[in-house]
């Protein structure tokens, strides 16, 4: 019974960071049509930041981190993805494929490729024990962060304006420009807030290993890759769904896996993966404005 | 140039002319890079075999308009099985003490090798393009990629085997320029040969439309995983070439940057024609061998420039993302090699040679 519950306070926490990883990549995808390679370089950005701001009080460099990922992300829409806007889907992937493999090699030329580490607040990773179970306060965080983020982001889709039109993007591009939405504004503000996702994503995976490398956001882009397609492109819901299953078939696998075969988690993670998708290929959630019209 | 009437003459020369056109000067590269230094020959045979690496991605891509970016997975695996088959037993008892007796106790020469690594990526291909195929677009591509880093773990940590991240090494270096550039033209007119069959036009067909290639009866995903299988079997081939070329590697040498690299080549010479995918090759090998030699430091005049590792890398996706921006159909426009002779007046042009049709459909994912 009581590693049912550890296990799940450990789902639920990294399911909340994997349902934030998947979100940013969706979010862009709702509206642009196209899956953001370059999402894991901005975790790298956001790492990095939190490494050159290591001097400063703590909320100071949470600030940093923020605004640089923001910036970068609006400077990746600006730079590379606004003239291929239009271009076929193949085009836009390997573009920002391209603009991922740039920043990574950038990073080790001007960083270098060794591991840089921060010393987060200690406060983060100290545990508590309550009824011999052992939870950490980050994992606490994490759920919480989660949590308040995909509130607020619910909240701001379905209320604000701007929420309202990037939803009416998301459904019709054409349709939503020829009623008066600004194409620019709409497209920048997802990337806006795909930016601030990444941002938290990247304190929360910093505060947990410590270091950082310029390949940073090479696994979290993937698994925020596979939860989006899991739950069904252009769904919001079902991605953050997806990141949940794929947690929940990564920490199940952790536990009933034989000792030997723990190595190989990933593989049949992946693999389970895979047979999803043989009885679901659009996904979790179908999302019907994705299919074309013909 | 005068009009030919003659349809044999018309079909040497939609047929065999763009063949001849991109294998001789092929030849004419191969020969002029075993007059050169050791290091340029290297160069020129990497060349060969990235060739037949990119070909055989191209006979998925560039039919079915699909990007894939786990088409490396069959290159480990072909690569592993070649140096598993071309060490000789006594090495493997050194090497891999563990191995189970099946493939501790045979030994194969260098083309027994190549091939067998081509057949075994082959045949997972086969096992995968079934679920694969079933999906489409942006969310093939990105399943391929989760299968990328899938292989990768496997061949990491199943050390008794693959030694994983301390390298394999020992494999006999038996492939030279020659017969990598024999076995780059084998993959070039493999290539060639199976977009002119009846599933290469199907594939192309819906390449172009795919509702209305559904609409006329054809099975895409059927379609698809027979060009995968075969794309499986040559990338494989690849990576048996370059496991018996490189002599020793591990599980990270062909991964990412293989992948990006491949895909380049892929991309810059133009993804949906075969003249691309070859033109492309030598394009992106050139650039990359000139920006490795600068890697190491050179001397620009009075100026001195240090060794700047990652310097090729950052180069490469630079150009690449430069011909994205303002090229994305690639330097050839994913055209072929146009016929020598003009066609008659009431025949119709073949649709390689028409202009690459305007891509103005932005909902189509």
């Amino acid at each position: 019974m009581r590693t049912v519950i550890q296990s799940a306070i450990d789902i639920l926490s990294l399911g909340s960071l994997y349902a934030l990883l998947a979100l940013g990549v969706a979010l862009v995808f709702g509206i642009m049509r196209f899956i953001n390679f370059a999402h894991g370089e901005l975790l790298m950005v956001g790492g990095y930041s939190l490494f050159l701001a290591r001097e400063l009080p703590f909320v100071f460099m949470i600030l940093v981190c923020i605004a640089t990922v923001v910036l970068t992300a609006l400077l990746f829409e600006r730079v590379a993805f606004r003239p291929i806007r239009g271009a076929n889907p193949a085009t836009q992937l390997v573009t920002s494929f391209a603009l991922s493999f740039l920043l990574q090699n950038l990073a080790m030329l001007t960083l270098g490729p060794r591991a840089k580490s921060v010393g987060l607040p200690t406060v983060l990773t100290e545990q508590f024990t309550v009824g011999g179970l052992r939870i950490a306060k980050l994992d606490i965080l994490t759920v919480v962060l989660g949590v308040v983020l995909m509130a607020s982001l619910g909240f701001f889709l379905k209320r604000s304006t701007l929420g309202v039109q990037m939803r009416a993007s998301a459904e019709n591009f054409e349709m939503a420009r020829l009623v008066g939405v600004k194409a620019n504004t709409v497209i920048a503000s997802a990337f806006a807030i795909s930016g601030l996702l990444a941002a938290s994503a990247a304190i929360i995976l910093v505060a947990k290993t410590g270091t950082i490398t310029p390949g940073l956001g090479l696994k979290p882009v993937v698994i925020a890759f596979v939860a989006t397609i899991m739950g069904g492109l252009g769904s919001l819901s079902g991605a953050a769904l997806g990141g949940f299953v794929l947690s929940f078939l990564s920490v199940t696998l952790q536990t009933l896996l034989p000792l030997d075969l723990r190595p190989f988690r990933d593989a049949f993670v992946f693999g389970s993966v895979v047979l999803i998708f043989l009885l679901r290929p659009q996904g979790l959630i179908v999302v019907r404005s994705i299919k074309e019209r013909v | 140039m005068k009009h030919s009437n003659s349809p044999l003459l018309s079909w040497i020369g939609r047929r065999v002319w763009p063949l001849v056109a991109l294998i001789v000067p092929l030849g004419a590269i191969a020969l002029f890079g075993g007059t050169g230094s050791i290091v340029f020959q290297r160069e020129v045979t990497t060349m060969m075999m990235y060739m037949v690496v990119v070909v055989g991605y191209y006979i998925f891509v560039g039919n079915s308009g699909v990007t894939s970016f786990g088409h490396i997975s069959f290159m480990i695996i072909g690569a592993y099985t070649a140096a598993l088959l071309t060490l000789t037993v006594q090495q493997k008892i050194i090497l891999l003490p563990d191995l189970p007796s099946f493939l501790a106790d045979v030994h194969f020469g260098f083309v027994g090798g190549a091939l067998l690594g081509a057949v075994v990526a082959a045949v997972f291909a086969a096992v995968i393009a079934l679920p694969i195929n079933r999906l489409t677009g942006i969310s093939l591509s990105l399943a391929m990629f989760a299968i990328l880093l899938t292989v990768n773990v496997i061949v990491s940590h199943w050390t008794s085997v693959t030694r994983g991240v301390t390298s394999m090494f020992g494999v006999p270096q038996s492939t030279t320029l020659g017969s990598a550039f024999v076995f780059a033209s084998i993959t070039i007119v493999a290539a060639w040969m199976f977009q002119w069959t009846r599933v290469g036009l199907r594939m192309r067909a819906a390449r172009e439309d795919e509702p209305a290639a559904r609409a006329v009866g054809i099975s895409i995903p059927r379609d698809r995983a027979i060009a995968f299988i075969l794309s499986g079997f040559f990338v494989g081939l690849g990576g048996a070439l370059f496991a018996q070329f490189l002599g020793a590697f591990n599980s990270d040498t062909f991964y990412i940057s293989t992948t990006l690299l491949t895909i380049a080549m892929l991309v810059i010479g133009g993804f949906k024609s075969l003249s691309g995918a070859v033109v492309g090759t030598v394009f992106v090998s050139a650039l990359d061998a000139g920006l490795r030699r600068m890697e190491d430091g050179f001397a620009l005049g009075p100026l001195e420039v240090g060794s700047r590792p990652g310097l090729s890398a950052v180069g490469l996706a630079l150009c690449m993302l430069l011909v994205l921006v303002f090229r994305s159909e690639g330097l050839t426009g994913s055209r072929e090699i146009p016929s020598l002779w003009r066609l008659r007046r009431n025949e119709t042009p073949p649709a390689d040679t028409l202009p690459a049709p305007a891509t103005d459909r932005k909902d189509v994912s």
